[in-house]
């Protein structure tokens, strides 16, 4: 030991060893749960509304006008896509409603020129899942169970996190989320109404199935949940 | 009995290799005093200059580690295809090195682990450096496994963390108890060489001349007191830290051997590999030591702290191991042959007299016949003979991995699909780059580190021995 | 759009204080925009639970711009056309001519752009099969080095133009030439079967009286029409119908590859050896047998029943064993011309036993056997077949004759020299080239080039602007057959339209097209577009339901020809005595070597020399690519001194011209005979082609042909590395040895009677005892495939069609050559038998096995590849981190790994950091295959039995409430097998073809018994058929080379 010690911990360095140790605890943690829900697609995708080029309101024309998805959307009960429509299918009535209003400047020019309306892609999935929605449409799941309740969006936005992990609680166990095909564009559904149900079904009320969802399971042929979690079942 | 006070205090040349009716033998030769052990290592520290040979040294070892860094950009920018790894041989030099290193991290945790476990008093004074040459290669090992992979930016999938896919890392495979294994390793030893160090570093701190040094080593010290409590604490936990440390030095190279048992190539598939990768593992690691110490304690001038006792004994253990080994790679070959297997068969044959035949030569004599020399006492002792053989066995070492890894992946089971591998410069740099940043490290410890435990050394000086009878002349 | 639109909205624009941020207007405005439905809360309501919110999300947004990915953009069509689903592939029948024999193909088109080219399923000719040269060719659509403009001589060389500068100059050139009656106007085309062309040349021709016109095709089946004429009296088209025949002699014709009716061929050949059919699970009671006489080891000859029944000949000795055999059956009473007798010794290796065997074997077998002649063969030989054949009463059963389309025209060969000879004398000033390249593939002793010198206007249409084009006045950028209307007849004359798929990319017209734009304007003939001359020659309307069911269908009924049943005329005799006897037959020694010019097995005769996928295509017998190689018999390879070690270059001195190129030693290589693949060495075509191997037109002589002797060749000091995929070393007797003593394990064969003793051939069924529960595959589906190693013939076409299907890139010659190749299939070839001078070779493709116990599956760190319900050995790349050890674990060794982004940038610049690498070039992008993930670099991808194929028809399944039909999913491999050796289906589905291969005791898979795997790729073994008095003493097999 020299005489006079050019250092020796001060008092405080005993609370600064607590906090340090305590940090190195905490910051961790925190820096966790800010990635686990930051990184989050629910914190940066959900709620994604970019504007688009013309104003289209599906509140207004799937909700208040009722038209049914598949009006627009043609291809989405026997193809991959389901298609946006071409300029041609909005120009079917707006040639007669509303044809000079402003809001419909792009829709013309595109009718007229043949240019294709640039929309914004609101759902989007990375490139290396291969999504078929004739697959979903047609094993009874429903639009709103990925897109939401379009039919009350002004601007459509998006709804669902659209993540792995997501869309597994569907493939892990798809019972619960299933309907009758001819119900999937119906954003109103409700199971309770046992007549309709049966009609849907082709059934009578009191052959209704008692669990809906594995019935439908197996009037669909959904694969069991070994394959529907099946990595190439997506990524090919 | 008496003793003499010129038996305690013996020349520096003094040859305590032999046995001696004293007990307990000479370990410090030169004067055995507390305060020479502490002046010898402390001032190669707080010497203002190193010894000329280290700057040439340090130089040319650091560029090496910057070639290193700067290959890794390379290819993590450009792709695997630097490399000469090649369809039936996936993995390469960057394994090959992997395993060389995890295999030489070996020998400080057994000497200071085990062998204190075994209260073997002798290993005091090697097993300072012997530890940092294992945390040094630890380091140099956990470079390649994850730049190895082709995307390493996601690498850390490998961690078992609840993720936004739903999906957890694959527990069946060995990469991931490898990594584990490592990532073990790596944290224990460094504790355990630290832990070691800190009497030695409040030591530094008290004899500090300046503020600079005196914080700094202040602070490493951690507000060491030297108390009795102290020293009881310190005590247990070293004891509970070193019995780790030797369950992990059995452990780790078993687990890194599975990377290759588990498979079913010919060559790899081998119930053998765990004990031949620990034992390779350690022999690797004793003959470092057996390489290193003659420099260190010729440049720092340690002769009489890391004497010819200490060398003797590692060369014991070197020749032990390198018994073990040769005997296991006869079994091998005896196995194959015995096996009936062709695939087997020819594995073994291609080792010994395919493309790679220098190769499986090398491993052969380097490990399992050269060290056989040091039978003789002769041998063990003389610089000139021992710290060769320390060499020549570490490049067997290397030999032994090309071998089992690029001997046996090139001719698997479809001839068809055979095919030679060919380093490319970048592999080769990354070799030298490697061993550039492991004489980094070491060079820099040596000067700013205490290369020997002095407070451990001092423990098995005659005079700590309370039943050694007080005279005149021992010094204290 | 605002600066706070969602892609400008990065984190840096939100950081400074979220406060102040959160008062600025454009901020409310954004949040309204982006969050509507939660705006009024977050902007009146709670502030302070806002700003928790965004302060988290901000900060991630700081990294990942709010959007974890780009924006995207979609553009709908604004009037979609009828029947046009977006992102739907869309399937059309058309057709590709292939040195003036077309095939009807099927192109598999998404949003317009073709993808993919298959065999017509119900096409005469390919019945759904297809050749490398149909799957290849759609690579050809999108290759970016096309010429993509109009050029013409400029002072510095070509010069970039359009097509209005060619039309008015061509209306000056053109108006002098109609008032010359087109004097001094010569045309120089390719063969073409194409009824529009053929029709406007005719109409050409009416137009400009005295225009010449000349037809060229460097691989030509003029010998054929020679024979023909000399055994009938008129040339013919001779097609044999293989299915038919019991006993194939086949003289010196690879009749598996590289000919334009291989498809036809190897289909037919196949149906006499398929030993169980797939259909009912039936064994065959007969197979065919094949003997081969060729100059070279060809996939043909590896398919001889074994090396008794291959017997290796100079080219120019295979007339000799033709006459021998003639004279075989003459001797036994068959009715065949007089023969002029050859006397003297059989040359070496030809036995008299086995010319007896197979001259016994014909006898026994008349009407139902059929010779066969190669078209490097002489006249002669393919006249004394036609005369064997018709002999034995083979005519209009194993091998029928079609007119010649156009029988009066000169033979090509003579044609271009006539044409070279006009031009020396200046007789030819305009001189109109449409599709060819002679300067490149002419016979080198006319100098094509130098006599285009006197050439005043010289006009080339042309899909590169190759050797020809840069000696031209004018070269005009030609359509791909995917980009134009046309029409192809087949071997029969049966007439399929050419439909294009998408608009010509770099404005190219085709031929019919260019000729229409050069007949004189104004006159009725002005039909420009293709699409209405092509409905003007076939007298169809466009609409009418003719013409849509031709378009359909891809090909019109009944417009084939009937086969002719000729008689041999009296002459022949004669005329073969001359033939024969006029032929100098000079001994062969080291001194006097021969030297055979082949098309190649890949690039043809040159025209696919800018094909990555052709030229990264391993030949079926030397296994090379991206090079051709002097093919050197061991025994010459010693006498003059070669090494077996590396590669040496060999100088090849033949009427004084000599050609420097590397040499390789083929086992069964004729001793004294060097065979030489045509269709290399290009030069300033583009990034594949040039540099890739040696131009042997250079040694080509029109007196020559096809084979040429008295060539001189020796070894030079140089070595050279040949990029091969199998044996790239040297290898040593210890590995020789090990391969040899594999082979019987990893490729079981038998011989057709021992299959008839024993349909197990002793196979037993080897019980796996598990020390743990096995993983049960028993409800789903069970993919599986069986491999049937007796009707694969190498032709490779599996290779390819994957690599179209997969988006499987190239990888270049130096990643070849480092074992980097990419193929998902590779097809194995090994030698076996008692010597080096006449082995057996095997072949035995080696695709993912997709085991049950995948050893790859247990390794990987971050389960990146494991086991799907229905059997699949699933290889997710977006989760694979790249350790590799899967592909070490995997004793096929199947597993491809991305060492480089091969997908962007040039092959040159590999070794480039990414960051100094172009991405994918937007022409590559358009071939891929929208249901396939291109991989990055650092992920390893191999055989997924087409999952995107089996996931699609799976959803079809479902939405119509019924199970997958067996054959309802083809894997791309198996889709274009021409002889159906690859069979796919669901092994749990009793009824399916593979379950009922699988029930066949002889399936084997490969290591199974060593390692068990329980692969689902299991192979029937190669079984061979060979003539009970030719059995080969057993041997111990060779190995490799």
């Amino acid at each position: 030991m020299s005489d006079k010690p050019f250092f020796v911990f001060p008092r405080w360095s005993d609370t600064a060893t607590k906090v340090i140790l305590a940090c190195g605890v905490l910051v961790p943690v925190y820096l966790v749960i800010l990635l686990g829900y930051g990184a989050n697609a629910r914190t940066l995708n959900v709620n994604y509304q970019p504007v688009q080029p013309v104003a289209y309101s599906h509140a207004f024309h799937a909700g208040k006008l009722g038209i049914n998805c598949q009006y627009c959307h043609t291809d989405v009960k026997r193809a991959a896509f389901a298609a946006l429509p071409p300029t041609q299918t909005c120009m079917n009535c707006h040639t007669a409603i509303a044809p000079h209003s402003a809001a419909l400047a792009w829709i013309r020019k595109s009718y007229k020129t043949g240019m294709p309306v640039p929309w914004k892609k609101v759902n989007d999935l990375p490139d290396y899942v291969y999504f078929n929605h004739a697959a979903h449409v047609n094993a009874g799941v429903s639009c709103l169970i990925c897109h939401g309740q379009v039919n009350e969006m002004t601007h459509v936005y998006q709804a669902k996190p659209l993540n792995m992990a997501w869309c597994l609680q569907c493939h892990r166990n798809p019972a619960p989320y299933l309907r009758p095909r001819n119900e999937v564009t119906n954003m109103n559904w409700s199971p309770t109404d046992k007549t309709k149900l049966a009609s849907d079904l082709g059934l009578t009320v009191a052959t209704l199935p008692k669990n809906l969802g594995k019935y439908l399971v197996k009037r669909y042929h959904v694969p069991n949940s070994k394959l529907l979690t099946d990595c190439e079942l997506c990524h090919h | 009995m008496t003793l003499a006070v010129n038996e305690v205090s013996v020349p520096v040349d003094f040859d305590n290799t032999g046995e001696t009716d004293m007990k307990p033998p000479v370990l410090m030769t030169g004067e055995a005093s507390y305060k020479r052990v502490t002046s010898l290592v402390s001032r190669i520290i707080e010497a203002p200059r190193a010894p000329a040979i280290w700057y040439p040294c340090f130089f040319l070892s650091a560029s090496l580690a910057g070639l290193l860094f700067a290959l890794i950009g390379y290819e993590v920018f450009t792709g695997v295809g630097v490399w000469g790894n090649n369809s039936p041989q996936g993995w390469g030099f960057p394994i090959v090195n992997f395993v060389f290193w995890v295999g030489i991290a070996h020998a400080g945790t057994l000497i200071s682990a085990i062998l204190l476990l075994f209260r073997q008093k002798w290993r005091t004074g090697i097993n300072r450096f012997a530890e940092a040459t294992t945390v040094f290669a630890v380091i140099c090992a956990g470079v390649f496994p994850a730049i190895h992979v082709g995307r390493p930016w996601l690498a850390y999938w490998l961690a078992p963390y609840p993720n936004i896919m739903g999906d957890w890392p694959n527990f069946y495979s060995p990469l991931l108890w490898d990594a584990i294994a490592v990532g073990t390793y790596t944290t224990v030893s460094v504790l355990f060489w630290y832990l070691g160090m800190v009497p030695d570093l409040a030591t530094l701190r008290d004899r500090a001349t300046t503020r600079l040094r005196h914080t700094v080593f202040g602070i490493l010290a951690m507000g060491w007191r030297g108390s009795a409590k102290h020293w009881k604490i310190y005590d247990r936990a070293l004891l509970v830290i070193a019995g780790l440390a030797t369950c992990l030095v059995l452990g780790v190279s078993s687990t890194v051997s599975t990377d290759f048992a588990v498979s079913l190539i010919p060559g790899w598939h081998e119930t053998i590999f765990p004990p031949l990768f620990t034992v390779g593992a350690i022999f690797s690691g004793f003959a470092t030591i057996m390489f290193l110490a003659y420099p260190v304690r010729a440049i720092f001038g340690l002769k009489s702290l890391i004497t010819d006792r200490h060398l003797d004994n590692i060369a014991k253990i070197t020749l032990f191991f390198a018994s073990i080994m040769l005997y296991i790679y006869l079994i091998e070959f005896f196995i194959a042959y015995y096996s009936g297997n062709p695939y087997e068969r020819y594995v073994y044959m291609n080792w010994m007299f395919g493309p790679y035949w220098w190769a499986g030569w090398a491993m052969l004599f380097f490990n399992g016949v050269l060290p056989q020399v040091l039978w003789f006492k002769y041998a063990r002792t003389k610089w000139w003979i021992a710290a060769p053989i320390g060499l020549f066995c570490l490049t067997g070492m290397w030999c032994e991995r090309f071998t089992i890894i690029i001997g046996s992946m090139t001719h698997d089971f479809l001839p068809s699909a055979w095919h030679h591998f060919v380093p490319t410069w970048v592999d080769y740099g990354m070799l030298a780059g490697s061993f550039g940043l492991f004489f980094t490290l070491f060079l820099l410890f040596c000067r700013f580190v205490p290369v020997v435990a002095m407070y451990e050394v001092k423990s098995i000086l005659p005079q700590s021995h309370v039943h050694l009878p007080k005279m005149a002349g021992v010094k204290i | 759009m605002s600066s706070l639109s969602d892609q400008n909205l990065t984190g840096k624009e939100y950081w400074r204080s979220l406060e102040e941020l959160a008062d600025t207007p454009e901020f409310r405005q954004f949040v309204q925009r982006e969050f509507p439905n939660r705006a009024s809360e977050w902007l009146n309501g709670d502030r302070r639970r806002f700003l928790k919110i965004m302060g988290a999300s901000f900060a991630l947004a700081g990294l990942a711009g709010c959007r974890r990915w780009p924006a995207e953009t979609l553009a709908p069509y604004a009037h979609r056309p009828a029947n046009r689903d977006p992102g739907t592939p869309v399937y059309y029948a058309t057709g590709m001519d292939l040195g003036g024999i077309g095939q009807g193909m099927l192109v598999t088109s998404v949003d317009g752009r073709p993808i993919k080219v298959d065999g017509n399923p119900t096409h005469p000719l390919n019945g759904g099969a297809s050749d490398i040269y149909g799957q290849a060719s759609v690579l050809g659509v999108y290759d970016p080095d096309r010429s993509r403009t109009v050029m013409r001589k400029g002072k510095s060389g070509l010069e970039p133009g359009n097509w209005d500068d060619f039309s008015t100059a061509w209306r000056k050139i053109g108006g002098d030439l109609q008032k010359s009656q087109g004097q001094g106007l010569a045309f120089l085309t390719g063969a073409s079967s194409s009824p529009s062309v053929q029709d406007m040349l005719k109409r050409t021709a009416k137009a400009f009286p005295s225009a010449r016109f000349f037809e060229y095709e460097p691989i030509s089946s003029d010998n054929a029409r020679a024979g023909t004429l000399m055994a009938f009296g008129e040339p013919m088209r001779v097609v044999p119908q293989l299915a038919k025949a019991r006993v194939i002699v086949s003289l010196d014709f690879d009749f598996v590859v590289g000919d334009p009716l291989s498809v036809k061929l190897s289909r037919d050949f196949s149906a006499g050896r398929r030993l169980t059919d797939p259909a009912t699970g039936d064994a065959a009671t007969d197979m065919n047998r094949l003997y081969v006489i060729e100059s070279t080891f060809s996939a043909t000859g590896s398919l001889a029943e074994n090396a008794l029944h291959r017997i290796p000949l100079p080219a120019q000795d295979v007339v000799i064993a033709t006459v021998a055999i003639a004279a075989g059956l003459k001797k036994r009473g068959i009715n065949i011309p007089e023969l002029p007798s050859l006397g003297g010794a059989l040359p070496e290796p030809m036995r008299q036993d086995v010319i007896d065997a197979i001259v016994a074997d014909l006898l026994t077998h008349k009407g139902e056997c059929v010779v066969v002649a190669g078209s490097q063969q002489p006249a002669a030989v393919h006249a004394l077949a036609a005369a064997m054949n018709s002999a034995l009463g083979n005519t209009g059963k194993t091998v029928e004759y079609y007119k010649d389309p156009s029988a009066d025209r000169t033979a090509h060969d003579q044609s271009i020299t006539n044409l070279t000879a006009a031009m020396r004398n200046k007789e030819i000033r305009t001189l109109v080239m449409l599709d060819v390249n002679p300067a490149y593939n002419a016979p080198a002793d006319l100098d094509f080039a130098s006599a285009l010198a006197n050439v005043t206007e010289s006009i080339q249409l042309s899909n590169y602007v190759d050797e020809t084009a840069r000696l031209c006045t004018w070269h005009l950028p030609a359509a791909h057959y995917l980009e134009s209307w046309g029409d192809i007849r087949t071997f029969d004359g049966t007439i399929s339209i050419v439909q294009p798929m998408i608009e010509p990319i770099f404005g190219g017209k085709s031929v019919i097209e260019t000729l229409a734009m050069l007949l004189p304007s104004g006159s009725k003939t002005a039909v420009v577009s293709g699409y209405e001359i092509v409905q003007r020659t076939l007298g169809l309307k466009a609409g009418e339901w003719k013409w849509k069911k031709a378009l359909f269908d891809g090909y019109i009924k009944d417009t084939g020809w009937s086969a002719l049943t000729p008689t041999l005329n009296a002459s022949i005799s004669k005329d073969l005595t001359q033939a024969i006897d006029a032929r100098p037959r000079a001994a062969l020694g080291a001194g006097n070597i021969e030297i055979v010019f082949r098309p190649d097995s890949k690039i043809y005769d040159g025209r696919f020399a800018n094909n990555g996928w052709l030229q990264e295509l391993p030949d079926p017998m030397t296994r090379l690519t991206w090079d051709n190689a002097a093919v050197i018999s061991p025994k010459l390879a010693k006498t003059i001194g070669l090494s077996f070690h590396k590669t040496q270059m060999l100088a090849i001195t033949v009427g004084g011209k000599t050609l420097k190129m590397p040499a390789y030693i083929m086992p069964g290589q004729p001793e004294f005979s060097i065979s030489l693949a045509l269709g290399y060495g290009r030069e300033g075509v583009g990034s594949v082609a040039d540099g890739a191997g040696f131009n042997v037109y250079s040694l080509r002589s029109v007196a020559a042909m096809n084979f040429q002797t008295g060539a001189a060749v020796k070894v030079t000091a140089e070595s050279y590395e040949l990029a091969n995929t199998q044996d790239h070393f040297a290898i040593s007797t210890l590995s020789q040895e090990a391969v040899a003593a594999r082979i019987p394990d990893l490729i079981h064969q038998a011989t057709f009677a021992e299959f008839q003793k024993d349909p197990s051939l002793g196979h037993k069924k080897a019980k796996a005892v598990s020390l743990w529960e096995m993983h049960r595959y028993d409800t789903g589906y069970q993919w599986a495939m069986a491999v049937d190693l007796t009707t694969c013939t190498s032709c490779s076409a599996c290779v390819v069609a994957c690599q179209a299907e997969n988006n499987i890139p190239i990888v270049g010659k130096q990643q070849v050559m480092n074992g980097r190749e990419m193929q998902w299939i590779r097809i194995d070839r090994y030698f076996r038998g008692p010597n080096a001078d006449s082995p057996e070779a095997v072949h035995e493709p080696i695709l993912c096995m997709q085991c049950e116990n995948a050893p790859c599956e247990a390794v990987c760190p971050v389960g990146a590849t494991s086991h799907s319900a229905d059997g699949l050995n699933m290889m997710t790349y977006n989760r694979c981190i790249g350790t590799r050890y899967c592909a070490n674990n995997c004793p096929y060794k199947v597993r491809r790994f991305n060492f480089f982004d091969y997908n962007s940038g040039t092959l040159k610049d590999l070794y480039k950091p990414n960051i100094l690498r172009s991405n994918m070039n937007d022409l590559a992008a358009m071939q891929k295959n929208p249901q396939v993930s291109i991989r990055m670099r650092g992920v390893i991808e191999k055989c997924t039995y087409c999952v995107q194929r089996i996931d699609d028809a799976r959803v079809t399944a479902e939405r119509q409430n019924r199970r997958i039909r067996d054959g309802e999913i083809t894997p791309a491999c198996a889709q274009a097998c021409p002889t159906q050796a690859l069979i796919f289906g669901d092994m749990r589905d009793k009824a399916s073809r593979v379950a009922k291969l699988f029930k066949q005791p002889r399936m084997y898979g490969i290591l199974n018994d060593e390692l068990n795997t329980r692969p689902r790729t299991r192979f029937m073994p190669k079984i061979s058929n060979p003539n009970p008095s030719l059995v080969a003493v057993e041997t111990s097999p060779l190995g490799t080379q």
